[in-house]
């Protein structure tokens, strides 16, 4: 497939964005404390020593650093070029959890795994989606065979990972698809347009299935009943209230002494506000803030269409997610079993969300070498406005 | 190609050739929109520390209250005190018991029939039953209630084969509960009430000695449960503490258990034998108050107090109050003799019948005796005259009568230790007429409740000495004692009440080798309406033995007795003597033959 915008192959690669790199080692420093400091009881429960959890979320953090390293020193040409055996690969694992996955509060997420132990496809779902939208849209044509091509893979991805059943990752991919294609230069009134129906949709979808109705309630008047559908937002208000605002000490939390569901996967934020308190709560988001400033800076500055919406996707599919937890923990949103990325326990996301960044890292390295205004596209460089500083800051 | 709609274009463009895709304008699209997406990202995030501004600092306070309480279950923590009769014996106690639930969710391979045939011999329920409640499509099932930990015990060490292995049954919660256990069944029902943390619902002594029943033990500091109901900061506790279960206070009654059971056994069947709605027995030490047994019916299981009604619930002979009738001229005797308007020999015209401010009065057996004539304090007391009483009663100054009916106790509660305990009605004497002192004299014209009465006689026992009666040990605190009367006066009148009971009248309490120094009463009901009165009758009977050296006061009140000769010597009496006959060779007091 022609790639009119991407990079032309001779760029060499420069200096990492520092503040990029800092917001990733401060979620990932604040994330393994909390981990260790929320899984300790479980795990020693679970399986007698309360570093179990710990040293697999450790080992994750060290596997996915690697995986960092080595995608920073990738350029997009490589990406380009692996965005479909990639997504064929993703679409097989994923096909394969469907099959032969292990369940999990009622759903089929992992695949057991030799080594490994087991590991959730639908974390690479998240980056393969990132690829295969980037492509399609820095066409040269809105309307192309890529869009055509790339479009029927995503939707494979998103109905298998819709059939797990996996409703949060399914909307999250769907969000993360129309932000593409509104990057990608889709008219903004068609995604007015697609909004209504969309929304009834999933409206139809909630209040039909009895679970997710019962969390609306739950979220709703989470007082009301405290023993049931109210239960895991109570806690969450508990902790992140006990908190105040420099909070109860690290490891001091009570919370994490299994009233709070899921300490160290879905409800971490809680127990992080538990401990640091507001300063701890207010460092986490503005982390994450930093991460998507970084991000979105990098997308501004790279070269090429496909270099941006690949840092785009990257920044939004994790600030995104990020944002859902933060929102459900201080019940802001209905109860959604997202985690915080880097931050919540969980090999499979720790790894991916780390190369996935390190892709980041590696796109915020051309922007610092070839700035836009150096750079000529090799098409329409006798267009004017191309020539046309393009700075976000 | 469509372009982009115009507001969003960076800047006019003229004349550009539509459908040809232009490099540099997906990257400003780009630009432009990428920036929409960061400031919405920005919003988003400042709305995030807002939230947590609000959560923390705001209601941080009440939530961080709300969550301390939710954890600290302070009441779980500990038992609560246990209640003992006068001898030790357990009246009253917690114990752990647990539930059963099951959790079909967690059963894994495992089928609910093979689960319920396992568990089944264990719970002894059949297991068709089991099966079919761990079918049903709910996320908690209810198995069994108030298990003991032995039964657990099993239930957790059963294994059931899946897959070819034999495993623990998954599933299964077995929630931990203190239950208030009465070791007496209805014993002393309405001493001990009944007690419902959860609902904070309390009455009896369980109310009444709540704070020292319910008295944190020392524990250092106030600990906390973690989610699964174990103890936090372990290490912050001594291993006594945290190994068995602290417990509060105890309280130990005045009551004992043996005599309650005879007072109570006595009542039921006095009432069965006389068909009537309702009676009451207080048994008391006169010279300490102490309340050695109290019997109340309509009675109650404390236990499952909640299965009754009002009615049972309540003590009536604290709440209630009624006309004490012929009983009252004991104290009608006690006043005249205090105040000097009789002596122990004097005499009384008795005319049987009289008219005073338009109110006829006559003696109960006025068809018999239409003119006793000059009659004896003794024969006033076996024959209850109402026309002498009620003359010696017109005869005391109505200032001091108000005051020694005060000191009695009558108008005020007694300070009993129970709840609810009602103060009865004495009018003033600015507001009696005539016939308000009359009708004083024989029991009509106040309303007293039954242990007042009971009281009020003890303090004659006593001699002269009131005290407050209570059911629990008061410790090193001394109850209230009031002088109501000279000691001679009570010596006396003891001798008139012991030799009216030695005349053949009435018979009906008399043990032989005991001299019981006593009185009875029959006094017509309120009636409903609040005006004059029904046909239904309260016999009493109050009475304290030996008469040379009271040990034992009882007093024994039946509400609407429905023989055909209710009297106060025929209902209430007998009850009196089967209560002392059948305690005295526990109580050791011997017949003098």
């Amino acid at each position: 497939m022609s790639s009119p915008s991407s990079l032309p192959s001779k760029v060499s690669m420069g200096q990492p964005d520092r503040l990029l790199l800092l917001s990733i080692f401060m979620l990932l420093g604040m994330g393994l404390l909390s981990v260790f400091s929320a899984s300790a009881n479980h795990a020693q429960l679970e399986s007698g020593h309360s570093f179990a959890l710990f040293g697999k979320q450790l080992l994750a953090a060290i596997i996915g650093l690697g995986g960092l390293a080595c995608c920073a020193n990738l350029k997009p040409a490589f990406w380009q070029k692996i965005t479909l055996p990639f997504a064929l690969g993703v679409l097989g694992l994923l096909l394969l959890t469907l099959l032969f996955g292990k369940t999990a509060n009622g759903s089929e997420r992992w695949l057991p795994l030799p080594i490994v132990g087991q590991f959730q496809p639908s974390e690479l779902a998240k980056f393969s989606v990132v690829l295969l939208m980037a492509q399609a849209t820095s066409q040269a044509k809105r309307l192309n065979g890529c869009l055509f091509v790339n479009g029927i893979l995503t939707t494979l991805m998103i109905v298998l990972i819709f059939k797990q059943p996996n409703l949060s990752i399914t909307l999250l991919l769907t969000s993360l698809v129309g932000v593409m294609l509104y990057l990608g230069r889709w008219p903004g009134w068609l995604f007015l347009a697609v909004l209504p129906p969309g929304a009834w949709v999933v409206w139809q979808k909630i209040t039909t299935t009895e679970y997710q109705w019962r969390r609306i309630v739950g979220w709703l008047n989470p007082w009301r009943d405290m023993q049931d559908t109210g239960y895991n937002l109570v806690q969450s208000y508990y902790a992140i209230g006990s908190g105040g605002f420099l909070g109860t000490g690290y490891g001091q939390s009570i919370q994490k002494q299994f009233y709070l569901p899921f300490p160290y996967t879905d409800f971490i934020f809680s127990v992080i506000c538990e401990e640091w308190g507001l300063v701890g709560g207010v460092m986490l988001i503005g982390a994450f803030g930093l991460l998507i400033w970084r991000g979105i800076r990098t997308a501004l500055r790279c070269p090429g269409l496909f270099g941006k919406l690949m840092a785009s996707g990257i920044t939004f599919v994790v600030g995104l997610q990020a944002i859902i937890n933060i929102a459900v923990t201080t019940g802001l949103m209905p109860v959604t079993g997202v985690t915080l990325p880097l931050v919540s326990y969980g090999g499979t996301s720790m790894v991916a969300t780390l190369c996935m960044l390190g892709v980041l890292v590696g796109l915020s390295r051309l922007s610092q070498t070839t700035p836009v205004s150096d750079y000529r596209p090799n098409r329409s460089s006798n267009s004017p406005s191309a020539l046309q500083p393009v700075l976000g800051s | 190609m469509a372009l982009p709609p115009a507001a969003s274009r960076p800047r006019p463009v003229p004349a550009r050739p539509t459908g040809t895709p232009l490099a540099a304008k997906p990257h400003h699209v780009l630009t432009r929109r990428l920036q929409q997406v960061g400031v919405v990202a920005i919003v988003v995030l400042l709305v995030l520390m807002g939230r947590l501004v609000y959560l923390q600092l705001i209601t941080g306070g009440q939530l961080q209250q709300k969550a301390k309480q939710s954890r600290s279950h302070a009441t779980s923590l500990y038992h609560r005190g246990t209640i003992l009769d006068r001898h030790g014996m357990v009246m009253a106690q917690d114990q752990i018991l647990y539930d059963a639930f099951a959790h079909p969710e967690y059963f894994g391979k495992a089928s609910p029939e093979q689960i319920a045939t396992a568990i089944a011999p264990v719970l002894h329920m059949p297991a068709a039953r089991l099966s079919e409640d761990l079918s049903k499509p709910l996320s908690t099932i209810r198995l069994a209630s108030n298990l003991e930990k032995e039964t657990v015990q099993a239930l957790r060490a059963l294994k059931i084969e899946v897959d070819g292995e034999r495993k623990p049954i998954g599933g299964l919660d077995f929630p931990k509960k203190t239950v208030r256990q009465y070791p007496q069944g209805q014993l002393a029902a309405h001493v001990l009430g009944y007690v419902n943390d959860d609902t904070g619902v309390s009455s009896g002594v369980e109310y009444a000695q709540r704070e020292t029943l319910k008295k944190a033990p020392l524990l250092g500091r106030l600990p906390m449960l973690d989610g699964h109901g174990q103890l936090l900061n372990i290490e912050a506790f001594r291993a006594p503490e945290v190994v068995s279960l602290p417990k509060s206070d105890d309280v130990t009654l005045t009551i004992d258990a043996r005599l309650q059971f005879i007072a109570e056994k006595a009542l039921t069947e006095g009432l069965a034998k006389s068909k009537a709605k309702r009676g009451a027995v207080v048994m008391l030490q006169p010279k300490s108050g102490d309340i050695l047994a109290f019997a109340v019916t309509p009675t109650y299981t404390p236990e499952h107090y909640y299965r009754y009604g009002y009615e049972n619930l309540k003590n009536w002979a604290v709440s209630d109050v009624y006309p004490p009738g012929s009983t009252m001229k004991i104290l009608t005797l006690a006043n005249g003799l205090e105040s000097g308007a009789i002596q122990p020999d004097s005499k009384i015209l008795d005319t049987g019948r009289m008219v005073i401010e338009k109110w006829t009065i006559q003696n109960y057996d006025y068809h018999k005796r239409p003119h006793p004539g000059m009659i004896d304090l003794t024969y006033l007391l076996e024959h209850s005259s109402n026309i002498a009483s009620a003359k010696i009663s017109m005869m005391t100054p109505k200032p001091l009568q108000y005051e020694l009916l005060k000191r009695f106790g009558f108008g005020q509660p007694t300070g009993l230790d129970l709840p609810g305990e009602s103060a009865g009605l004495l009018p003033h004497y600015d507001t009696w007429t005539q016939s308000t002192q009359a009708s004083l004299g024989y029991g009509y014209g106040l309303a007293a409740t039954p242990l007042q009465m009971a009281a009020a006689v003890a303090a004659i026992a006593n001699g002269g000495v009131w005290i407050q009666p209570h059911v629990a040990s008061m410790g090193s605190r001394e109850p209230i004692r009031r002088r109501v009367l000279t000691e001679k006066t009570a010596t006396d009148l003891t001798q008139l009440l012991a030799k009216a009971i030695d005349r053949p009248k009435v018979s009906s309490v008399r043990v032989p080798g005991i001299r019981i120094a006593g009185k009875t009463g029959t006094s017509r009901k309120p009636s409903n309406s609040g005006k004059g009165y029904s046909s239904d009758l309260f016999t009493s009977f109050v009475g304290f033995y030996p008469a040379e050296k009271p040990e034992v006061l009882i007093f024994v009140l039946v509400d609407t007795p429905r023989m055909a000769e209710s009297w106060g010597s025929t209902v209430a009496g007998p009850i009196f003597k089967q209560i002392v006959t059948d305690s005295m060779d526990y109580m050791g007091i011997k017949p003098m033959i």
